[in-house]
């Protein structure tokens, strides 16, 4: 056996390890997650320090299966008078002149192929809080769950909730 | 959280990864040493370059007596309660705590005696034997015990379901984190020089970036960061230094200095400790362990009208609840005697005054009174709940001056 062979297969075994490891970090999603908003909306300020309801601006929350983000109209109204010299305000005024919706990007999202509806969670005395965390302390809205289906059920066979599999997956 | 805990956060969660590494090292040696001592004799004696015999029954020589014991047991505690003020987790009560320290130092007190007793004289009785294999098994267990109950950590989302589920406790990152700690006490255990054990340590270094890999795979996604990859890369550096370090006094067959494979050791458990930190630090914050305490279940009769949170308190006081609801809807924008966003109440209610339900109407469905205002928006409000806010406002004009 040549002198150099063992050395050069353990640097082959661990520098190809390394190589896994660089890669597992540039293809895992986690890594290089982006959770800015078009606008920097701080629910720290309108959850937070003025205390309104969740429901206040996601209307539909107990209505149907989406919270549902309030069109530019909703926050414009009080906006038109509040805090209008903000740039983060100007460029809500300036998508309300053009008329253009927010793409706001969306943070919490199931696959396709569950059927979740807020409605029945919220009716059924869940606080926004189990599944969202505390939003009001948050700058920049981030997913605190992980939103899979071990924790669904786990909650749903406590809670005495359905775990029938049409239930979700209809 | 008192404040002095939040001053010193940092400095509690230095201190708590130390007596964490110190912790895994120590045990790592007494359980990787008590695993092999034993059936070592056999094992390990037959290498033709130890010394006569009658010196390797005389024991080891390093963490024996009642005091190591000791330190072990106090580190531990010490950790625990590290642990427990830093990252305030209530998996479970005070007294449960207790039991596993208490099975703990049983196991400690088990494995001293026997190498205190093995270190005389005596030859290794069946009695030792079974000692030693009891405290070892129960140490063990108990790691593999605190390792689940660690990766726990990293999905507070679990914890209320524990108590109707306990099999949720073990986890499979909990696991790999057992099998790291079990390879951690193998290399301490192969720093054995007249034994000649280092082919463990190069193989705990080869099999040391399998479960490096299969341990990051299996971090809850919520706790990954790119430091956690960052500290894994240099796990894997380390025991690949390890690996480097071992092969050529393994190869030519002699026995080599034993002080820089120990520096790698204590390295590698520094950064295994390290990654756990990193990974809790992403998901033991405020913000996720809000929402933790799950309401009690509402039958299905009661659970039918829409119960938001404001809609939830109940109607037999509707001052009170108007009075709460103003705060937490209204006065955003409005004050009684000053302009805000909306116009000072006291100069629109007097409209009101004839009829309650001209005001519920408005608080419903809001429309544009005066140009000189934006439109109030729709709250959402409910037939009651626009109610006892019509009244807190009706009866408000009474008891002047108004609040703030």
């Amino acid at each position: 056996m040549p002198k150099w062979l063992p050395h050069s297969l353990l640097y082959a075994y661990f520098g190809g390890f390394i190589l896994l490891i660089a890669a597992l970090a540039w293809f895992r999603p986690v890594t290089h997650q982006d959770n800015s908003q078009p606008i920097a909306f701080p629910h720290t300020v309108h959850a937070g320090q003025l205390g309104l309801a969740c429901n206040f601006c996601h209307e539909s929350v107990t209505q149907g299966p989406q919270a549902g983000m309030p069109t530019v109209d909703k926050c414009v109204s009080c906006h038109q008078a509040i805090a209008t010299e903000r740039p983060e305000i100007q460029k809500l005024l300036s998508y309300h002149e053009k008329g253009e919706p927010i793409r706001w990007r969306r943070i919490h999202q199931v696959p396709d192929f569950i059927y979740f509806t807020h409605k029945r969670h919220v009716r059924s005395g869940l606080d926004c809080s189990a599944c969202h965390g505390a939003i009001e302390e948050m700058k920049e809205v981030r997913r605190v769950r992980s939103l899979q289906m071990g924790w669904c059920l786990s909650c749903h066979r406590s809670r005495g909730a359905s775990f029938d599999c049409a239930t979700c997956h209809k | 959280m008192l404040p002095v805990i939040q001053e010193q956060l940092l400095l509690i969660k230095v201190m708590q990864g130390a007596c964490q590494t110190l912790l895994c090292l120590s045990l790592g040696y007494l359980v990787g040493e008590a695993l092999l001592s034993l059936p070592g004799k056999a094992l390990f004696t037959t290498s033709p370059l130890l010394p006569a015999p009658s010196e390797t029954s005389s024991g080891p020589k390093v963490l024996t007596g009642r005091r190591a014991g000791l330190l072990i047991a106090l580190i531990m505690a010490c950790n625990l309660l590290l642990m427990k003020i830093a990252y305030r987790a209530a998996l479970f009560t005070g007294p449960f705590w207790g039991g596993v320290t208490v099975l703990f130092i049983i196991g400690l007190a088990l494995i001293l005696a026997t190498r205190q007793h093995l270190k005389g004289a005596h030859s290794a009785g069946r009695l030792s034997l079974i000692a030693i294999a009891a405290g070892d098994l129960l140490l063990l267990s108990i790691c593999y015990f605190l390792l689940n109950a660690e990766s726990l950590l990293l999905t507070p989302e679990t914890w209320p379901f524990l108590t109707s589920r306990p099999p949720l406790l073990l986890s499979w990152h909990g696991t790999v984190r057992f099998a790291q700690f079990t390879l951690l006490a193998l290399m301490l255990a192969g720093l054995d020089r007249r034994h000649n054990r280092q082919l463990l340590i190069f193989v705990a270094a080869l099999l040391w970036p399998l479960t490096q890999v299969l341990e990051l795979l299996l971090t809850p996604e919520l706790a990954s960061s790119p430091n956690l990859y960052l500290i894994a890369a240099l796990a894997l550096m380390t025991s690949a230094g390890l690996g480097l370090m071992i092969i050529r006094p393994l190869l030519q067959k002699r026995p080599s200095s034993l002080t820089l494979p120990l520096t790698g050791i204590i390295i590698l458990a520094m950064l295994w400790v390290l990654g756990a930190q990193t990974a809790r630090e992403n998901t033991l914050t405020v913000a996720s362990l809000a929402g933790l305490q799950l309401p009690p279940v509402t039958s299905q009769a009661t659970a039918t009208p829409p119960a938001t949170q404001a809609a939830a308190k109940p109607e037999t006081s509707p001052a009170v609840d108007g009075a709460q609801l103003f705060q937490q809807k209204c006065s955003v924008c409005h004050r009684f005697d000053q302009r805000l966003i909306g116009p000072p109440l006291n100069s629109v209610l007097e409209k009101y005054r004839p009829g309650k339900a001209k005001l519920t109407g408005f608080l419903r469905t809001p429309q544009k009174i005066d140009p000189d205002y934006p439109t109030m928006p729709n709250l959402g409000l409910t037939e009651q709940e626009a109610g006892a806010i019509a009244d807190y406002l009706l009866d408000h004009k009474i008891v002047q001056p108004t609040p703030r």
